[in-house]
């Protein structure tokens, strides 16, 4: 496919290195700190979008700088599922920048905070960018580096901890992936992503087992991927929109996606298929699914409990990409984003709940229903499309990863979806009945609570974010929608010159 | 004047449908009686009751006509069926349409129908007078009527079925017309034996169907599949029910007595012959090789076998019927038990003309005679039986007598009316049991055999039924009254009378020319149906009043009277079979059983299901908590400090108020109890003022031991905090109001000092970064992130070092990070 | 005028009008009563006069397919009217018409009812759509709305039971609506397709196993929500919770739905060839039989109403499954104008059940001793309709035992006959008890709740109409049932386009 030289992965990537800088310069006006999120986010959201009709069309725009190592250069290739993922962020960037400005109004070092928050979408961008693994392991380290400063924002004794934690998991982690890296070097002397599939037989059993466990657990950690998860639940003290952005675009995503990268690009799909490997990876994952889920129904505080469904529906993606067939891949690749937007809309709803009526845990939720009936219909979007239920975005990969796991013969994780369809319903609809259906508990007095105040600023990206998810379940083949770059993204990796259907 | 086939047949749905216009109408009527009365009565409270009369009597006079209509469309049927043999009549309902067809059988049946029903109308209008529902009973007998004309004049057993089923579901209304207990539970075992019924024969029916292709009642392949045989016992079961044959008899004896005299006229003169025309047809026509057109296509092997088992269940149902006739006391029972066996010998004939097939002319015109000679007299004994009841009030015959004299129009009555049904010559019953007899012995010349025994059996009913009358008619009427408690009784009213008589004529008029009715309808409709009927007219040629018969009913009588003098003078009447003996208990017996069985499996499956539902969630909780390894989150300990230091909040209060309670008593009760009132008060605060600083402090507290420490020793000194206080309440009862200052000194005394963020913190707070970074990346346990509000404040001079500062510490640290990997990697590689 | 008024433009309006009219009610903050029930019976009542002229148009023949939109490349929702959906549509509307007269009555007057009026509108709205979906995805959506929008209808009256109940139910149905699902999967990765066709869009070249596995999916998971006996746990417990109004509507037509589903899957997906070919139809065949048994034996053991007659429904409802596995179009149209009939007759019994609760508050029927000479007029209806249930002719439920039955001879289902026959004799035997006891006279002690002998109860106008109107329709239906525009034309024509042969000649 044709690769052209183009500057606009760069200045996606500056956009928001400038915007740190210059909200780190403005310290104290909030209106200027506010002026430069929003623009840094309208300009990046305007490049990667701008990409969008080329990669369709097939071309991939390359950018480098010189080598690192010989054969390695530092640069950009923005390939289809780079820029699927790229999409992704840029979007929800917009969207969480508002929801910040208004969630985090009257927060202490903010400069720090929205600082830290443009770096760590720049630094995601550079990963969905990233020419080569080295240049995607850079980015992947300054990601982990700049989430720190977001996680520990309170800085009480739990906002500590959970940082401490999650540098830990996720600097060791780093530490797996370079020396996968380096193996991977040794062995083929190139780490580039740009074919689908770099290593071969003849390298060896052993190294490639070593390449295998290597970056799968080293992405793995990111990607939250049991037994590698205990820090995504503690990181949960983090302000909403950290966990939001965090938790459902940059951080996990990023471990997703370097974990496909590996996939497909690394390893590539008929090498795996010999090796055999990628059954283990999928029986990992769909174990994780079901214990995960579990695990959320025993979460009493919201946000808990929206932290283990992440985990279980990043096991979704693995578990997808691990099939290697093409219809799995579409379902990894599409679930990048339907995982996203609904994960965000919760997010934001246990936010705005926080904010508006002070209640953190499930069984409090009573009555919020009829305090902020919008919101609380948003979140009832994004449960169901976790369910799976037709018209909301979680079906469209329920779909289609069931039809991947007929295709590649394994009919098990058919059942392992419906399994976790139905471990999802039974753990967002009681909070949907204790919202909707359960009087609050008054204490004597007022009968019918007060609506509660949430300031619309948060409030319209929550309701934005839930009809994107509904906009992807039940448009999704609509034109200009991630589907169609998922779709080519899959015919890359699996060289497919008709498209899927 | 002739009718034509055309008019015919628009004729034919018409009569049938009439009784239900004008059943409607009647309603309306009563409607406006009602509104009428109300309104006089309303005007005169007094003299409301004659000027109701009147109109009290336009309903009885319309309900009348009409029946008495039904019964001239029916007449007025007569000439245009004999021309055409066959009319055709529809009306657009239910699946399709619903056909009726008018043969001389059929159409004999209707006339005995209608006939019995205007009289029992007319006799109704004089029995009501003081019935709380009159309107009820008439309206619902002409809906009867309706069914009842259906039943005989349907076209196809769809048809059939759909009256037949009408007509048992609505006579329930009648049964139960006097709501007594006894009533109901007639009532009750009526319905189950009609819903019984009814679904066997939907269910034979659609086996016909199935077998057959078509609903019409004619031409089944008479081969004698299974499929055919059990279309034939369901068939049968269902209209037997209907005809109270035995062993499906048990509604029959307590439904009949327990309804209105009219009502059990009709129920046992009519009604129960729908049963019996349907077994005809069954027979005669819906399941023999013959079809309409004409001669048999078929070997008679089944259609006679199945005229058998008819036959042996008529003559069955005959003798006990009659044995268990004689041993009743009341009256209506005594007519109901010689219902059923009036019905046996009606199966007989029918039964033993399908055996003899060809030669059965004889039989089946005996028993299609006797249908129609049972329902005058059995029609006019219960009217009897009623006009008796009503003058004297009571049925039981061992309580009345010597009514003759003072009854002579119903006594009349009753004794032609008991002439027909034992038989005695010139009298209807006669002609037809002689001809079922004939039939008889015919059989057992075919047959053989047991058969042979058929014909005595047969005999010793029609003596038992003999001697049943002469106990009817002489302990009611003739025997010397046992006490002049009916010295004052009067005939029957003039309605009633006229009723009886009209009913008892042709009982006469048939007995002397029986051949107006065995030519008129039944030789011709058994044509119809393509049977040979020399034999009939043979028999009334040679056999009418000839010897041998009346030898046989000479015999018959004797016998009769013998068995009457044996029964009251060795009291053989009052011998009573146990319970078990009848099928009615085993039919309860396995009812109760069911029900029973149903309520115990319901039982059981509830428990079952309660048990599995409780085991289920049991199981998956516990799996959960087995899966469940999520690590107590940072959010828990919060809420874990929290709770403690509620309880610890209220274990202050509490040992407060104790040590308050404990004072040395100098002071009043009202000074006490402002003490112990300050001591919550005051503890409450101290308590507020704790809770508040510990969280905060927690909050910025760096590690979990310090503060597990501090609750601990909190928990420890709860016996200080009291004491303070109280040395506190105390203070403020000499002084009231209490500052904030004193709380906050007395928590100084009383708390341990509260754990803060330790000093590492402080020192990093402006450390240098390198340090920083090295205490990070090499002690990563132990500290955090060193940025602090500190670079918020300030002058703007120093606000710009900071942030240079620290944007510079901030970004490089990162860059140093990757550098470290980086040159890692380059020394791994060179 | 087909261009117009093309059937699935239609189908699409008589979807949307009731949804969109429903959420006004839920959403405006009705001041005058009066201006809400207006809002409401005008919206039921168009629905129900487009239903009409859906069926109408069915019976003219006209088959088109609207596509709404595409779910995913090879998914789309997709609207088609046949007789069979025509007929359903026809009925839920009907009885969703009735449910709401009688709710008038029956609710308390206060904020809450537009709640339940207006989630039951949305409700009809989707149960249209799912009668008029031409896939099977498109059926699944509104399957999965409508099952979930019944949750707060069934625990509309908050008790503690209730909240039990509605749990139940959900745990079931969302297990049938995952079963569904992964049916689904199968069936598309056999087929390619999920478009109902008549005949089947199955490939006869398709292995055996998958095929019984997307069978048993598919039939178990619909069969929850058709209360087949071993799946129907929720039945007894959410009729009794849920309102009156609203029991009649899940047992006449939600629990029909389930049928109506599995009826395509079965003929639409499968087809008979298919069908005959994997022999799943006698365990089918088997299950329901027990079903209709079983059914009415636990229906004897209830002493409760309505847990009576929900059990009946369990019992009738597997009638029409029964009837369907015979594959014989006079059977077929049988077990569908029997769907609708039940909804009538079975939704008229609730609504009786209804009015005794709400005005004597009495549920068990041991209790109800003298209640028809108190309520004349329901205890009237209540008689007729259970005699109805029982098949006695010539009211509407004989209509449908006799077709059933004919149907059944016609492909010598002897057996089958005597289930169907032996479940009408049960059903006499669970509803004569309630007959007997109303007319019965009242208890000495206890003179029928306190109210003097012979003075009527004055019967809410509002709840009697609609018990009224069932049986009425009871009675018509009954009587002219073979007159043209009548359900059982539209149900012959459905087993035609369906079976490919006319039901009896």
């Amino acid at each position: 496919m044709p690769e052209l030289v183009d500057i606009r992965p760069l200045l996606a990537v500056l956009a928001s290195l400038l915007c740190a800088g210059a909200v780190f310069t403005v310290r104290q006006s909030a209106r200027w700190r506010a002026f430069w999120s929003l623009a840094a986010a309208g300009i990046k959201f305007a490049l990667v979008w701008s990409m969008l009709p080329g990669a369709l069309a097939g071309r991939v725009y390359v950018y480098q700088f010189g080598e690192l190592l010989p054969g390695v250069a530092f640069g950009f290739r923005v390939d289809a599922l780079g820029l699927f993922f790229a999409l992704v962020s840029s979007t929800l960037w917009i969207v969480t920048t508002v929801y910040a400005l208004a969630y985090m109004r009257g927060s202490h070092s903010l400069p720090r905070f929205f600082g830290f928050f443009a770096l760590c979408i720049s630094t995601t961008v550079g990963i969905a960018f990233a020419e080569n693994l080295l240049t995607l392991f850079v980015f992947y380290e300054l990601l982990t580096v700049c989430t720190y400063p977001l996680i520990m924002h309170n800085e009480d004794l739990a906002a500590r901890r959970a940082g401490r934690k999650y540098l830990i998991y996720t600097l060791s982690g780093g530490g797996l992936i370079l020396a996968g890296m380096i193996v991977l070097y040794f062995t083929t002397g190139t780490l580039s992503l740009a074919e689908t599939g770099i290593l071969e037989e003849a390298i060896g059993r052993s190294w490639l087992l070593a390449i295998f466990l290597l970056l799968i657990a080293g992405f793995g950690v990111k990607a939250a991927l049991m037994p590698l998860h205990a820090w995504l639940p503690a990181a949960m003290v983090a302000p909403t929109p950290v966990s939001a952005l965090l938790h459902a675009v940059a951080v996990v995503k990023a471990g997703v996606f370097g974990i496909l990268r590996t996939i497909y690009n690394v390893f590539g799909i008929d090498l795996l298929r010999d090796l055999g490997y990628a059954d283990w990876l999928a029986v990992l994952a769909g174990t994780v699914i079901v214990i995960a889920s579990v695990n959320a129904l025993r979460q009493k505080h919201i946000k808990a409990r929206l932290a283990w469904s992440t985990i279980s529906q990043l096991s979704y993606i693995v578990l997808a990409a691990a099939l290697l067939t093409p219809l799995a891949a579409l379902a990894a690749i599409i679930h990048i984003a339907n995982q996203a937007f609904s994960k965000i809309t919760m997010f934001f709803v246990a936010g705005a709940i926080e904010r508006g009526t002070g209640k953190k845990r499930v069984d409090e939720l009573a009555g919020v229903g009829r305090q902020m009936p919008w919101t609380m219909a948003a979140f009832t979007v994004a449960s169901l499309s976790f369910m799976g239920v037709p018209l909301f975005a979680g079906f469209v990969t329920k779909w289609y990863l069931s039809l991947g796991a007929l295709q590649a013969g394994e009919g098990i994780y058919v059942g392992v979806m419906v399994i976790s369809g139905l471990l999802n319903a039974s753990y967002w609809l009681p909070m949907i009945y204790l919202a909707f259906f359960r009087p609050p508990q008054t204490h004597g007095q007022d009968a019918s609570p007060k609506p509660a105040r949430v300031s619309p600023m948060m409030v319209v990206p929550i309701l934005i974010c839930a009809a994107y998810v509904i906009l992807l379940g039940a448009g999704a083949s609509a034109p200009a929608m991630p589907f169609s770059l998922a779709e080519a993204a899959v015919r890359f990796a699996f060289e497919l010159k008709v498209p899927l259907e | 004047m002739e009718m034509t086939a055309e008019s015919a047949s628009l004729l034919l749905p018409l009569v049938v449908v009439w009784p239900l216009l004008a059943a409607a109408i009647a309603l309306t009527i009563a409607a406006t009686i009602a509104a009428t009365t109300a309104t006089t009565v309303a005007k005169t409270s007094a003299g409301a009751s004659p000027r109701t009369r009147p109109s009290r009597r336009a309903f009885d006079v319309f309900v009348t006509l009409a029946a008495g209509l039904a019964l001239a469309g029916v007449i007025a049927l007569i000439p245009p069926v004999l021309a055409h043999s066959r009319i055709v009549g529809a009306l657009p309902l239910l699946i399709g349409q619903i056909e009726f067809v008018a043969d001389p059988i059929g159409l004999m049946f209707a006339l005995a129908a209608a006939l019995i029903w205007f009289c029992a109308t007319l006799y109704a209008t004089a029995w009501l007078r003081e019935d709380p529902a009159p309107v009820r009973f008439q309206v619902v007998s002409l809906v009867l009527l309706a069914a009842n004309l259906g039943v005989v004049l349907a076209g196809d057993l769809l048809t059939l079925y759909l009256c037949f089923e009408a007509l048992g579901i609505v006579a329930l209304l009648l049964i139960v017309h006097e709501g007594t207990e006894s009533a109901r539970k007639a009532g009750v075992k009526y319905f189950w034996m009609t819903v019984c019924g009814g679904i066997s024969l939907l269910a034979g029916i659609l086996l016909f169907l199935g077998l057959t292709g078509s609903l019409e009642m004619a031409g089944a392949a008479a081969d004698g599949s299974v499929i055919m045989w059990s279309a034939f016992i369901l068939m049968l079961i269902g209209f037997g029910v209907k005809a109270g044959m035995m062993p499906l008899h048990v509604w029959l004896p307590d439904a009949h007595p327990v309804a209105p005299p009219p009502a059990s006229a009709l129920l046992s003169a009519v009604m129960i012959k729908a049963g019996a025309y349907g077994i005809f047809r069954v027979l005669n026509t819906a399941l023999t090789g013959r079809t309409l057109s004409g001669a048999a296509t078929e070997p008679w092997a089944t259609a006679s076998d199945m005229g058998l088992v008819v036959l042996w269940l008529g003559l069955m149902t005959m003798s006990i019927g009659v044995i268990l006739a004689l041993g009743q006391q009341q009256a209506k029972r005594l007519l109901a038990w010689s219902s059923v066996s009036q019905m046996g010998f009606i199966l007989t004939g029918l039964g033993a003309g399908a055996y003899l097939g060809d030669d059965g002319a004889m039989a089946s015109a005996g028993g299609l005679m006797h249908v129609f000679n049972h329902g005058l007299f059995k029609g006019a004994l219960f009217l009897g039986a009623g006009a008796v009841l009503l003058r004297t009030g009571t049925a039981d015959m061992n309580r009345l007598g010597g009514l003759w004299r003072k009854m002579p129009v119903t006594f009349a009555c009753m004794l032609i009316a008991a002439a027909g049904i034992s038989g005695i010559p010139l009298f209807n019953g006669f002609v037809s049991k002689c001809m079922i007899h004939h039939g008889l012995v015919a059989a057992g010349e075919h047959g053989g055999g047991l058969l042979l025994a058929a014909e005595w059996i047969f005999l010793v009913t029609c003596a038992g039924t003999f001697a049943c009358f002469v106990k009817f008619i002489g302990l009611v009427f003739l025997r010397k009254p046992a006490t002049d408690r009916h010295a004052s009784v009067r005939d029957a009213p003039p309605a009633m009378q006229a009723a009886m008589l009209a009913m008892v004529l042709p009982i006469v008029i048939i007995g002397v020319r029986p051949q107006w009715l065995l030519d008129g309808l039944i030789a011709p409709g058994l044509s119809v149906l393509a049977i040979p009927v020399e034999p009939v007219a043979h028999f009334l040629s040679h056999y009418f009043l000839s010897a041998a018969d009346l030898g046989s009913f000479a015999g018959m009588t004797v016998m009769g009277i013998a068995l009457f003098i044996a029964g009251m003078r060795y009291g053989l009447f009052e011998l009573r079979a146990p319970a078990w003996l009848g099928v009615d208990y085993w039919y309860r017996a396995a009812g109760s059983r069911f029900v029973r069985f149903c309520r115990a499996a319901g039982k059981y499956s509830d428990s079952f299901r309660s048990v599995a539902q409780d085991k289920s969630t049991e199981t998956i909780k516990r799996l959960v908590s087995v899966l469940d390894r999520s690590e107590t989150s940072p959010f828990e300990d919060s809420d874990r400090d929290f709770e403690r230091l509620d309880r610890l909040r209220d274990e202050i209060t509490a040992k407060a108020e104790q040590l308050a309670r404990s004072q040395p008593d100098d002071l009043s009760r009202s000074e006490q109890e402002r003490l112990v009132n300050g001591v919550h008060w005051i503890s409450g605060l101290l308590c507020t003022h704790m809770l508040e600083r510990a969280m905060a402090s927690f909050a910025r507290a760096d590690n979990r031991k310090a503060v597990e420490r501090w609750l601990s020793d909190v928990e420890e000194r709860t016996e200080t905090m009291a004491e303070s206080a109280l040395q506190l309440a105390v203070a403020w009862r000499a002084k009231p109001g209490i500052g904030d200052d004193e709380l906050k000194a007395c928590l100084k005394r009383a708390l341990p000092q509260l754990p803060g963020p330790s000093d590492i913190d402080r020192k990093t707070a402006d450390g240098r970064w390198r340090r920083e970074l090295r205490e990070l990346v090499f002690r990563p346990g132990q500290h955090h992130w060193p940025v602090t509000e500190s670079l918020d404040r300030g002058r703007l001079a120093e606000k710009i070092r900071d942030h240079l500062k620290n944007a510079s510490r901030d970004l490089g640290l990162a860059l140093a990070l990757v550098f470290v990997l980086l040159a890692l990697l380059l020394w791994l590689l060179r | 005028m087909s261009a117009l008024l093309s059937t699935p433009l239609l189908a699409l309006l008589a979807i949307l009008v009731p949804a969109g009219g429903g959420l006004v009610v839920l959403t405006y903050p009705w001041k005058r009563r009066i201006s809400g029930l207006v809002m409401v019976g005008l919206v039921s009542l168009a629905s129900l006069a487009m239903t009409v002229l859906i069926a109408r148009l069915a019976v003219l023949g006209i088959r088109e397919e609207l596509v709404l939109f595409q779910l995913v490349p090879p998914l789309r929702v997709a609207l088609r009217i046949d007789a069979m959906g025509a007929l359903f549509a026809m009925t839920v509307a009907a009885t969703c018409a009735l449910a709401l007269v009688h709710a008038v009555g029956y609710l308390p007057d206060d904020k809450r009812q537009w709640r339940f009026h207006g989630l039951l509108l949305i409700s009809l709205g989707s149960m249209i759509g799912l009668s008029s979906a031409a896939n099977l995805i498109t059926l699944l959506l509104f399957y999965e709305l409508f099952s979930l929008l019944a949750y707060p209808l069934i625990v509309h009256e908050r008790t503690a039971a209730a909240f039990r109940a509605g749990l139940k139910y959900l745990v079931y149905i969302l297990s049938g609506g995952a079963l569904v699902f992964s049916g689904i999967v199968v069936v598309f990765w056999l087929a390619d397709s999920v478009t109902f066709l008549p005949g089947g869009v199955l490939p006869s070249a398709a292995p055996t196993g998958p095929l019984i596995a997307a069978c048993c999916l598919l039939v178990a998971g619909f069969g929850v929500k058709a209360a087949l006996m071993p799946l129907h746990g929720w039945v007894p417990d959410a009729h009794p919770a849920a309102p009156a109004p609203f029991s009649a509507v899940l047992s006449g037509v939600m629990v029909a739905a389930g049928i109506f589903a599995i009826l395509r899957v079965l003929l639409e997906i499968f087809g008979p060839a298919m069908l005959d070919r994997l022999g799943v139809l006698p365990w089918l065949a088997g299950v329901a039989g027990f079903a209709v048994i079983v059914g009415a034996i636990r229906a004897v053991a209830e002493d409760d109403l309505k847990r009576r007659l929900a059990y009946s429904t369990i019992s009738q409802m597997a009638y029409v499954s029964l009837a369907a596995t015979l594959l014989n179009p006079t059977a077929l149209a049988g077990a569908l104008v029997h769907i609708t009939h039940h909804a009538f007759f079975k939704g008229g019994l609730f609504f009786c059940a209804g009015s005794i609760l709400a005005l004597t508050g009495l549920r068990k029927i041991s209790r109800m001793r003298g209640l028809g000479r108190r309520m004349p007029w329901t205890g009237g209806t209540l008689t007729l309709l259970a005699l109805a249930m029982m098949g006695i002719p010539p009211l509407s439920g004989f209509v449908g035992k006799w077709t059933l039955g004919t149907g059944m001879v016609e492909t010598g289902g002897f057996a089958h006959l005597a289930v169907i026959l032996a479940g009408s004799l049960l059903a006499a035997v669970y509803l004569w008890p309630v007959i007997y006891r109303i007319w019965q006279q009242p208890a000495k002690d206890d003179p029928c709740h306190g109210i003097p002998e012979g003075e009527p109860w004055a019967e809410p106008g509002w709840m009697l109409f609609a018990v009224l109107a069932a049986g009425l329709a009871t009675v018509v239906l009954g009587i002219a049932a073979g007159l043209p525009g009548f359900p059982l034309e539209l149900a012959r024509m459905a087993a035609e386009q369906l079976l490919g042969a006319p039901a009896w000649k």
